[in-house]
């Protein structure tokens, strides 16, 4: 059973649907052990029976949630840019560990009073996008800053208050976004 | 299940990124009936597809309306979903 799915990404030289999932299991002594896996299927219908599991990563503190959340942005990353399933989980055991998310709100031009929620790089627009939660209004917004200009994070979408922002994923090109808003 | 209680109107954008970027309306929920997307999980390109976490109503039980969380793939050209496997519950 998926607890948490965290990610599902195409990965088209084979066809196939990746998950990145983490799962939550109660073991004797009242700990919670938190097992990530991943997971593929070829075949839709034999979702998510069909898997590959991986081994269990972090044990014991399922507080970590969010660096692991982390760690699997960089998998989406890994998985895009490495055509065999074997590379991208290399790639991800690799990088555990490590904190991907260490950066500087001055430097970034992200306004203050906002907290960091997620970023990504988009490779053809040569841009990030940051998803900010603004404290005041209480909503998530996004943000872009082309790599190549100045540190300076500019308003992507025109945005209201109360009208927040859902999820959102760039295409597989990074040219372009999904958006994902309700109110 | 509250946060759909919450939401009156839910929508799907789909921006080229740049300066003065122009968002345009592929999908809003009326157009899904009482159903909605819990959020955008992946996209893919061959063909354009989104891969979505669902939520879909489903008959009325003695202790009151069922929701189910799904996997599903939205095909942007004919904005069809299709069904992947479902899902415990909406926490992604």
């Amino acid at each position: 059973m998926i607890d948490t799915l965290h990610k599902a990404l195409a990965l088209r030289q084979r066809g196939l649907v990746m998950f990145a999932a983490a799962e939550f299991r109660r073991v004797p002594g009242g700990r919670t052990e938190m097992i990530e896996w991943l997971r593929e299927s070829d075949d839709p219908a034999r979702c998510p029976e069909g898997v590959l599991p991986g081994p269990a990563l972090l044990v014991g503190d399922p507080q970590r949630e969010a660096h692991v959340g982390c760690a699997l942005g960089i998998l989406g990353t890994a998985l895009r840019r490495c055509p065999a399933r074997e590379d991208a989980v290399r790639c991800r055991f690799g990088r555990l560990g490590r904190n991907p998310m260490s950066l500087n709100f001055e430097e970034l031009g992200l306004p203050p009073a906002v907290r960091l929620m997620e970023i990504n790089y988009l490779v053809a627009a040569k841009a990030i996008i940051a998803r900010v939660h603004h404290s005041e209004t209480k909503c998530d917004w996004l943000y872009w800053r082309a790599v190549d200009e100045e540190p300076r994070y500019r308003v992507l979408l025109p945005q209201e208050p109360m009208r927040t922002i859902l999820s959102y994923v760039p295409d597989p090109s990074g040219s372009r976004l999904y958006v994902l808003k309700c109110s | 299940m509250a946060w759909g209680w919450a939401w009156t109107s839910e929508a799907l954008y789909e921006v080229e990124v740049g300066l003065d970027a122009t968002p345009k309306e592929l999908m809003t929920r009326p157009a899904m009936g009482g159903n909605w997307i819990a959020a955008l999980l992946g996209a893919g390109d061959n063909p354009a597809a989104l891969y979505c976490s669902v939520a879909r109503y489903e008959s009325r039980t003695p202790t009151g309306e069922s929701v189910a969380y799904k996997l599903e793939r939205l095909d942007l050209a004919t904005r069809m979903f299709s069904h992947i496997c479902d899902l415990p519950g909406v926490f992604i």
